[in-house]
């Protein structure tokens, strides 16, 4: 598994249909390693950001380096998305392997049984609970050795016991293999519970309008530390 | 079983087992009641099955006829479901040659036929040009629509971890496509088998059309029947070993697969 890559975002214009969504003076940097989450109302651009990153996005004016390369150039990032878009018709180790050629059944099977599936490598997603769905998708997002993890909303739709279930895997994970990761999230307690930088969005064109680190390590975070992040994270939202 | 593995899906219920049998006793009761020659009951027509196959040429005119059907099946899936995926893909194809699709679709097989038979000749290969012709814009309209109908979100899915594109065609393109090629392949043999069959009546040196053709002049109803058992043992033999498996292997991951 490859360590953190440091990410450089410099924007100088991104429009959608004629409404800027990020304008001049939108930058932000990530350090290699480490957890950020972007919080934001809907619609202020947090998924876009998440596009532009990936290089699902091309079209804006600006600089986007990953590692110091463009994200098309850089090392393929791991993504989960907010639904868990696993191929129906592929099991769970076939739904790994799609993506990566590279990947070998044992290797596919090994990161299943990290996420807690060991025994559903055959099941079909439609076999699957939605937290278990989930998994699948997090064990394919590992699959390509990311420097990079991208979650977007990876706890929407889902209860909040799973959620929380779900939080201490990734938490995991990320102790484990120490990638960069963004996770975007329009939660408070996701960003208390992984994060180690929470950046908030807001307006239209989007500026940052909290940019602030939370010095706790996860591992020592306890629900009464979340619980009064996330309190203190909520507070600061623009009423 | 393995926790979360699917039950294999239950291709066919125990009732379809009896709906041969049980059409078959309906009509041997109603050939019974009728009490004509021109309505034999189904165990007459076994019999001359098994005269026309061991004294006939019964065999021969199936396989010349599936022959047929099989090649004008092959060529109009494959023609179908290129023109199909420029469609769907391509607004401006799809603009541009949509009437002729839709022409394609309404004109009569008959006027297909007889156009072919008089520019190319009672050919072979008018023949199944003929049907190809028939049968292309009802494969090309429905795998259209199951380009239009691919989800973005996999494509999306296959672009950000760049999968390479063959692996892309195979694993997240053609798996969509399955059901809408099933249903293509499914229409396009049932109408295939009538296409070909009339245009052997029309014209042609052997074949059950053209046997069948025969039998009418002469009032034959028993080769009739026996004809149409024969070609209908085939039809069922193709549904039960290859299209019902291929179905279960490709459409089994369905829900509505599965509740079947």
């Amino acid at each position: 598994m490859a360590s953190g890559v440091p990410i450089s975002i410099d924007i100088a214009l991104k429009a959608f249909g004629g409404v800027p969504l990020f304008a001049e003076g939108f930058r932000l940097d990530v350090a290699a390693g480490e957890v950020l989450a972007v919080i934001g109302p809907s619609g202020v651009g947090k998924s876009t950001l998440l596009r532009m990153v990936t290089g699902l996005d091309e079209a804006y004016e600006g600089t986007l380096l990953i590692d110091g390369k463009p994200p098309r150039e850089a090392p393929i990032p791991g993504f989960v998305f907010q639904d868990p878009r696993l191929l129906p018709w592929a099991t769970a180790t076939e739904n790994l392997t799609a993506i990566n050629a590279d990947l070998d059944v044992a290797e596919a099977h090994r990161l299943l049984a990290e996420m807690g599936l060991e025994g559903y490598e055959d099941a079909l997603p439609g076999a699957l609970s939605g937290g278990m769905q989930r998994r699948v998708a997090l064990a394919r997002a590992l699959s390509v050795a990311p420097g990079l993890l991208i979650l977007d909303e990876p706890f929407v739709s889902i209860d909040r016991k799973l959620a929380r279930g779900l939080a201490k895997l990734i938490a995991r994970v990320i102790e484990t293999y120490g990638q960069t990761v963004i996770l975007v999230t329009h939660d408070p307690e996701d960003a208390a519970r992984l994060a180690d930088r929470v950046v908030r969005l807001e307006g239209r064109p989007a500026r940052i309008v909290e940019d602030r680190r939370i010095e706790t390590p996860r591992g020592d975070r306890d629900e009464a530390f979340v619980l009064q992040e996330t309190v203190r994270i909520a507070g600061e939202e623009t009423p | 079983m393995v926790p979360g593995k699917t039950p294999p899906p239950r291709v066919a219920g125990g009732l379809e087992w009896f709906s041969l049998p049980l059409l078959l006793v309906l009509w041997h009761l109603l050939a019974v009641i009728v009490d004509h020659r021109l309505f034999p009951t189904p165990v007459e027509v076994v019999g001359e099955v098994w005269f026309l196959a061991t004294e006939r040429s019964l065999i021969e005119d199936v396989a010349k006829t599936l022959s047929r059907a099989a090649a004008a099946f092959v060529v109009a899936m494959v023609l179908g479901a290129v023109l199909g995926a420029i469609f769907g893909r391509v607004r401006a194809a799809d603009r541009l040659f949509g009437s002729w699709v839709l022409i394609g679709l309404n004109i009569p097989a008959i006027v297909v036929a007889i156009t072919c038979y008089i520019w190319l000749g009672l050919s072979e290969f008018a023949l199944i040009l003929a049907v190809v012709i028939n049968k292309t814009p009802l494969v090309t309209v429905t795998m259209r629509e199951g380009v239009r109908a691919l989800d973005h979100g996999f494509g999306e899915l296959a672009t950000l971890y760049r999968v390479p594109f063959w692996r892309r065609l195979r694993r997240f393109t053609l798996p969509q496509l399955m059901p809408y090629a099933l249903t293509a392949a499914r229409t396009g043999l049932s109408l295939i088998w009538k296409i070909v069959l009339v245009f052997e009546v029309l014209g042609s040196d052997g074949g059950v059309g053209f046997r069948i053709g025969i039998f009418f002049q002469n009032f034959d109803i028993s080769g009739i029947l026996a004809y149409t058992m024969a070609f209908m043992a085939v039809v069922f033999l193709i549904e039960y070993a290859v299209m019902r498996r291929l179905e279960a292997k490709v459409l089994g991951w369905r829900p509505a697969f599965q509740s079947r």
